[in-house]
């Protein structure tokens, strides 16, 4: 089939999964046991205002109701729902913090990618040398450091006692935020001072993320690539007189570039869904703070709102993946274009 | 080869070093404008539905209220928009003249019709911070007599009527503007003001980036003295770490209610001062009165076991007060015991308690725990989860009270649940206290100690009818002498009952760039950036 | 007979695997010529060294092997003396080579037109578009059907015949001095096998491209080639033009080797056997190597290593016995 149909078929399929979300995520906050309303009240509120809110958000209602209300709003209105605590909107506070994690996610994936595939690449051509054993290091740190201890002294090295990043925050400057995505809306300020310090703020958490990703991707790629090198085509390839760089980087790379491309694709996904303790570090407002906020709250409309925005990414990730392979490997797609 | 290998080696240690044991970059922020640190973001903006400190720091100074405390000083009330008033009726009628002249922020004027509005508004919303104008008044308590008029009826006469008009929830919007986004709608809030504002304070809300930052600016047509800062930023930064080191770096010029733990932190740092103020917030653990605490003796004898000295000198470093019953030092109704009067660490005492009441050891004295009539002296307690100072302390206490014979189970419990448990009585006590609304000990008593509210709020089962009476009474008590009086019988009766441990009032301490000045905290009042400068 | 320089001459290689369990002596002083315009068969049964051989004279040798000692004379320069970049311009436009297996020797993911293309993208520096269309002509003279529509397809939508025609027309992209056939049919079903070989036959006499066909199949060896050389255990023991060799084998070996294989003249209920099996090379049988086989070994054969013996100008062989036949 085409890859419109593809696509199109994959879309329509996010609808079952999506109201299997959100089915999941109203059950679990039914049955834990704590009053989400006394929370959103706070302590000192009288019994008088929890009742409000609790009609308010239609917690006197069976369960079926309550889906079937969100439901409602979800499609006529494309309403997820007022947040108890935020008192916004649960969209607006997702279009505020959504784009701080995409921002964030996307240049973590990207310094990843272009760290950590030619380390993984270069380590299994110079198999057992000196820059194998540098990758072996870098990946085994870059795995088993906890994320917010190397955040804490990447902040601590470079904020505090070098002061040459700034450690914390977006941006110091007052920009009109129209997409929510600070780089963007530095330059659509016209404000290239701005532009230039929230492009610092983003270093110092993006290098932390990418550190963390990369070391599980270079021991991907290179796997993988020591498997492709011993294949026939290689030998060919050798055999043709091409260059090392197309010998490796092409016709090696191409076939050695598929289990790293799973890998990828979780990693975006989970770097989507926020890591909350980052963020805190580095006082970024993203989706990570944003859900353990919701949790600790027991804030049922954005639990449910993040839960389902995620769950959105999540499938485009892999439908992404997905039709990267087929990109990459003819022989995925059967009869015709795409399976 | 080797020695260049060699070479390189010690030169990074040799500045890894250097970086280790250098100071921090300091940076230079403009002197007009503050950076304020916040432990936490805002609820909303809204003054009539939002309830917590950290919104209340920003409402109070983008709206102004009818009245205000005078400065540092929170036993005096001085005018604010209400240029003066006058009380009659035995207490019942306030009669408030508006000064002219005052202007919101989109240059309408304020009027006796807008603060007829403001209040009502927060009656007929309904909202959580409601509660203490309604007790006062209703729809039909404010009329307008004239442009600059306004009569307050109250309900009944209640002698802190003013202090309550100072609350942030009783600030004036401006009518026009609410109007035109949402109106007023009973039991709703309403979003745009939770996001925005309506105000006529000395400082605008210029922008809020949820989760980011709150920039506010001076008003430049404020009606009264106008702020020195330009411009105050504040930043949310969850970590504390980070805002201890955007302190020592000078990117951040003052955290107040900054967290006793991390003082070492920052103490004997350049350019930084630790200012530790008395604040009214109370730390005490509730008893629930039932089970083995629902003897009296039981309550005493578990108060003589608390380490109240050790808690005052290691775990609140020294700069808190010990809290001696429900009304707070520095605030009117407050009652000193004598040193012999208060509880202290006496375990002999808590010991001869427990004999007297029936509780008998299992074996020898000192052994096991103490049992009468086949149930054993046990009582589980709740602590907030991921409090060090609160768990810590009831770990200390914990241990005193085995060596009395009484069994106590710490359970920590995340806030969010502990709520479901305090309504079914399912805890035994409950490490909390209460921080004040308005500056009045009814505030504090009605809340902590009068059954209703013992039992819906701490999930206590105390209960004592002379206590509730006098409690009424104090409430609407015209005279102040008598009044005093009879908050020295309340805590008096309540010392006795023990229904509370009374450890600490709270410091608020404030963690300033040294050239800020002009910071204060009375104890009650958000804080007031319009009397700040820097230099 | 003219004596020209010979396009390709292995002078004594000696090819080492350097492993954990021991040195292996993969050839032992192989040495060989092909001249111009001939095809030359190497024969020998699994193991005996030919792809050793083929890596060795192409300089792709992997760890932990190496070449140890010897030279290739290729248009009169030694190619073990050329660096890799140098080596890498020999490769697939001088000499150039088909494999096995041309299943897995193609690369999975590029198109067949790219592939055929890629030799004269990096050694003609042709622009893609004339090298497109120049490996489209190739794979019609390959006898591919429809070969402008064929380009554009990936190995696996073709059958095995064409992917070996694929290999062919990649191979002499570039018109190479020599083409190296390394058992290009063992894969193959037999009427392919016969498509393919009457094609190498063709392209050959077409344009004079030296052969060097390495198989362990005599039948092909009798229908394509010029010279053979027979290869046991990583030594070259007898060389000679077809004819001789089949008509008057000297090597034991080859002696046993023809009686393998059923053919009109000498009809067998049974097929000859050669007893025993081919030696373990890291510690290969001293003299030589052939001798615990050899129903004619001699004292000697078990202590020296047999020379190279001339036996005339088309005729060498490696063998006590032979040497002493030829006195």
């Amino acid at each position: 089939m085409s890859l419109r149909k593809y696509l199109l078929r994959r879309l329509v399929l996010l609808i079952p999964v999506l109201l299997g979300v959100l089915t999941l995520s109203f059950v679990i906050s039914y049955v834990i046991p704590a009053d989400p309303v006394r929370s959103w009240a706070g302590p000192q509120a009288r019994p008088e205002q929890l009742e409000v809110l609790r009609k308010q958000y239609h917690l006197d209602k069976p369960l079926h109701l309550q889906i079937g209300y969100y439901l409602k709003s979800l499609v006529i209105d494309w309403d997820l729902g007022t947040s108890p605590t935020t008192r916004r909107p649960v969209i607006e506070d997702l279009k505020a913090f959504f784009p701080a994690t995409f921002e964030l996610a996307f240049c973590a994936f990207v310094l990843a990618v272009i760290m950590g595939v030619p380390l993984g690449v270069i380590s299994a051509l110079k198999r057992n040398q000196l820059i194998d054993h540098f990758s072996r290091v870098v990946a085994l740190f870059g795995v088993s450091t906890p994320l917010f201890w190397s955040a804490l002294i990447l902040q601590f090295i470079f904020y505090y006692k070098l002061g040459w990043l700034p450690g914390f925050g977006r941006s110091d400057f007052e920009i009109e935020r129209y997409t929510g995505f600070i780089l963007l809306d530095c330059l659509l300020n016209n404000n290239w001072e701005a532009f230039k310090d929230s492009l610092e703020r983003l270093i110092l958490p993006s290098v932390t993320l990418a550190f963390y990703s990369m070391g599980y991707l270079v021991r991907i790629t290179r796997g993988s690539m020591l498997e492709v090198l011993g294949a026939e085509y290689v030998t060919t390839a050798r055999a043709k007189g091409l260059p090392a760089r197309v010998i490796y980087f092409r016709h090696a790379l191409k076939n050695a570039i598929i289990p790293p491309i799973t890998v990828l694709g979780f990693t975006f996904g989970w770097l989507l869904a926020g890591t909350v303790l980052l963020e805190t570090i580095f006082a970024w407002p993203g989706m990570g703070r944003y859900a353990a906020g919701s949790i600790v709250r027991i804030d049922l409309p954005a639990i449910v709102g993040y839960t389902l925005i995620v769950a959105v990414f999540m499938i485009i990730s892999n439908l992404l993946v997905d039709i990267s392979y087929s990109i990459i490997d003819p022989r995925v797609r059967v009869g015709g274009k795409f399976k | 080869m080797r020695l260049c290998k060699q070479f390189g080696i010690a030169l990074m240690a040799f500045f890894a070093l250097g970086i280790l044991l250098s100071g921090p970059v300091m940076a230079k922020s403009p002197k007009d404008v503050l950076v304020y640190e916040l432990y936490g973001e805002p609820e909303g903006l809204d003054p009539a539905d939002a309830y917590d400190q950290r919104s209340s720091n920003v409402i109070a100074n983008i709206y102004d209220q009818l009245v205000q405390f005078d400065g540092p000083d929170a036993s005096k009330i001085v005018p604010m928009l209400a240029e003066s008033w006058k009380i009659t009726d035995g207490g019942k009628t306030y009669t408030f003249k508006i000064r002219k002249g005052a202007k919101f922020h989109d240059g309408s004027e304020v009027t006796a019709a807008a603060v007829k509005y403001s209040l009502d508004r927060v009656v007929t919303m309904g909202r959580p911070p409601s509660w203490m104008l309604k007790m006062i008044i209703d729809e039909k308590s404010l009329t307008v007599k004239d442009k600059y008029t306004v009569v307050m009826k109250l309900k009944k006469p209640y002698a802190a009527a003013l202090s309550i008009l100072t609350h942030a929830s009783a600030s004036i919007v401006n009518p026009k503007l609410v109007e035109a986004h949402g109106g007023v709608e009973k039991d709703k809030e309403n979003t745009w003001m939770n996001q925005n504002e309506a105000g006529s304070g000395p400082f605008k809300l210029k922008r809020w980036v949820p989760a980011e930052r709150i920039t506010l600016v001076r008003n430049d047509d404020y009606w009264g003295k106008k702020p020195m800062l330009r411009e105050v930023r504040i930043p949310m930064i969850p970590e504390i770490g980070t805002r201890v080191m955007m302190l020592k770096t000078g990117d951040a010029d003052i955290h107040d209610f900054f967290p006793s733990v991390n003082i070492p932190d920052v103490m004997g740092s350049d350019g930084l001062i630790i200012k530790p103020q008395p604040s009214f917030s109370l730390i005490a653990i509730s008893l629930g009165c039932r089970g083995a605490l629902a003897e009296k003796e039981v309550r005493q004898a578990v108060s003589w076991a608390f380490p109240y000295e050790m808690v005052l000198k290691y775990i609140y470093q020294g700069y808190s007060k010990r809290a001696q019953g429900a009304v707070p030092e520095g605030m009117f109704g407050f009652h000193k015991f004598s040193k012999d009067e208060l509880y202290s660490l006496d375990l002999d005492k808590a010991n001869a308690l427990l004999d007297g009441a029936g509780w008998k050891w299992a074996g020898t004295k000192g052994e096991g725990y103490r049992s009468k009539n086949g149930k054993e002296l046990k009582a589980e307690v709740l602590v907030p989860e991921g409090d060090e100072n609160k768990i810590q302390q009831t770990i200390m206490w914990q241990q005193n009270l085995r060596k009395v014979g009484f069994n106590l189970v710490i359970r920590q419990i995340a806030w969010s649940i502990a709520y479901k448990t305090i309504r079914n009585h399912e805890s035994d006590a409950i490490f909390s206290g209460w921080n004040p609304d308005y500056a009045d000990p009814d505030n504090y008593v009605d809340a902590m100690i009068k059954s209703g509210n013992a039992q819906a709020i701490y999930g206590s089962s105390y209960n004592n009818p002379e206590i509730d009476k006098l409690i009424d009474q104090a409430k609407w008590e015209p005279d102040t002498k008598k009044r005093a009086a009879l908050y020295k019988k309340i805590q008096e009766i309540n010392k006795d009952d023990a229904s509370w441990v009374w450890i600490a009032q709270n410091a608020n301490v404030a963690v300033l760039n040294s050239r800020v000045k002009g910071y204060y905290f009375n104890g009650i009042a958000p804080i007031n950036f319009s009397a700040i400068y820097k230099e | 007979m003219e004596k020209v320089d010979p396009l390709l001459s292995v002078k004594d290689l000696k090819t080492q695997f350097f492993t954990y369990g021991g040195v292996v002596q993969a050839l032992d002083e192989v040495s060989f010529e092909i001249h111009s315009g001939e095809v030359f068969g190497l024969v020998g049964e699994s193991g005996c060294g030919k792809s050793v051989t083929v890596s060795s004279i192409l300089g792709l040798v992997q760890k932990p092997g190496r070449i140890v000692s010897g030279r290739i004379d290729f248009k009169s320069e030694n190619l073990l003396e050329k660096s890799e970049r140098q080596m890498n311009d020999v490769r697939g436009s001088s000499i150039s080579i088909i494999f096995q297996d041309p299943t897995s020797s193609l690369n999975p993911l590029f198109k067949i037109g790219y592939q055929v293309a890629e030799p004269l993208i990096y050694h003609q520096y042709k622009k893609n578009k004339e090298a497109q269309s120049r490996a489209v002509e190739l794979l019609k003279r390959m006898g591919i059907p429809d070969p402008a529509k064929k380009a554009k397809c990936y190995p696996f939508e073709l059958s095995g015949g064409m992917r070996q025609r694929v290999m062919i027309a990649m191979a002499l992209a570039c018109q190479p001095d020599l083409l190296i056939a390394d058992e290009p049919t063992t894969n193959l079903d037999v009427t392919i096998e016969r498509q393919i070989l009457s094609l190498v036959r063709e392209l050959q006499a077409e344009t004079g491209t030296s052969l060097l066909w390495i198989t362990h199949d005599l039948a092909i060896i009798a229908e394509m080639c010029d010279r053979v050389g027979v290869m046991y255990a990583g030594n070259i023991v007898e060389v000679a033009d077809v004819k001789t060799l089949f008509r008057d084998p000297r090597h034991p070996y080859t002696v046993k080797l023809l009686k393998a294989i059923p053919s009109e003249e000498h009809s067998v209920d049974v097929l000859d056997e050669i007893p025993g099996a081919v030696p373990q090379l890291i510690s290969p049988p001293p003299g030589c190597r052939f001798h615990p086989r050899c129903e004619h070994a001699m004292e000697i054969c078990k202590v020296q290593k047999p020379a190279v013996n001339q036996l005339n100008s088309d005729h060498s062989v490696a063998c006590h016995l032979a040497a002493e036949e030829g006195r």
